[in-house]
């Protein structure tokens, strides 16, 4: 059995690992994502008034902080056992879109570009990836 | 220690104020070491919201309160960190009629972000009775969480610095 690591793998917003098994035909056998961060924002957002939620949890990732804004505000309606009008849902879904206009030039321009138009072997990005693992 | 150069406040930070700096920095001017990207002043300063000197006797949280969009958010209720955050960026939660949550420090000369809003919003209560304070003040929910929402590491509250 062969074992593939990428080890810390980048173009994300924090750390990440990745562990693929390969059997002996050199397909897919198993395969391990893994974050090992700790942030505790669960324990953070315990005693805080509930419509906070969504503006405590957006800080987890300013790559994708609409997303975590969307699942608060959905588990929030749940605490209020509500289920927003059709024009609030739009909106929502509206929000949605553009994260994903937003998410996508944030992930390509700070972190996919530097090494398309770096190269992966440029001095200062390897610089950055030995600080991240280290 | 490391000597904090330059403040880039807001969370996140307004894409003005980004500019602001990687103009600085591209043009070569450094502003004074320590400098905070923003305004001198407490966002109350500039904002557009009339005053009216009125005193309040109820606190409502943001879900509570369709505030009136002219007049001043603490006026009305709702706690707004205005008079204890700097401004300079852009007010867009005043516009969007929801009052300001402090992102940005406080302005100079203030140490405690929290105590100097708990001062504000202490000034504007419309009671005598004691009783009627512990009311008002047990109305406001998550007391250090609302004051010292984005400055707690360094609020007089736990002792950093006094």
């Amino acid at each position: 059995m062969k074992k593939l690591v990428v080890d810390p793998f980048t173009r994300l917003e924090g750390h990440g690992r990745i562990d693929v098994f390969l059997d002996d035909d050199g397909n897919v056998a198993n395969a391990y994502l893994r974050m090992p961060e700790f942030r505790g924002f669960e324990k953070l957002c315990e005693g805080r008034p509930v419509e906070e939620l969504p503006r405590i949890t957006t800080r987890i990732c300013r790559v994708c902080p609409s997303v975590h804004d969307i699942a608060s505000t959905k588990a929030v309606d749940a605490v209020f056992h509500v289920d927003p009008p059709p024009v609030a849902k739009k909106i929502r879904e509206l929000f949605y879109a553009t994260r994903m206009c937003h998410a996508h030039i944030a992930h390509f321009c700070a972190l996919a570009a530097p090494e398309f138009v770096l190269g992966s072997t440029c001095r200062v990005l390897c610089q950055c990836a030995d600080k991240s693992s280290a | 220690m490391v000597n904090v150069e330059y403040y880039v406040p807001g969370c996140p930070p307004p894409v003005p104020i980004i500019s602001q700096v990687v103009d600085a920095l591209v043009a070569g001017k450094f502003p004074p070491a320590g400098t905070v990207f923003g305004s001198d002043k407490a966002l109350c300063e500039k904002c557009p919201r009339a005053k009216e000197e009125k005193k309040i006797a109820e606190i409502y949280r943001p879900h509570e309160i369709i505030p009136d969009a002219g007049k001043c958010l603490l006026e009305q209720g709702t706690i707004c960190t205005g008079p204890a955050t700097r401004g300079g960026c852009g007010a867009q939660c005043i516009d969007a009629n929801m009052p300001c949550r402090g992102c940005f420090p406080p302005p100079p000369g203030v140490s405690g972000q929290g105590a100097k809003m708990l001062s504000a919003l202490a000034s504007l209560l419309d009671v005598e009775e004691e009783a009627e304070v512990a009311r008002i003040v047990g109305e406001i929910f998550d007391p250090a969480g609302t004051f010292c929402r984005f400055g707690l590491p360094t609020a007089m509250l736990n002792r950093k610095r006094l």
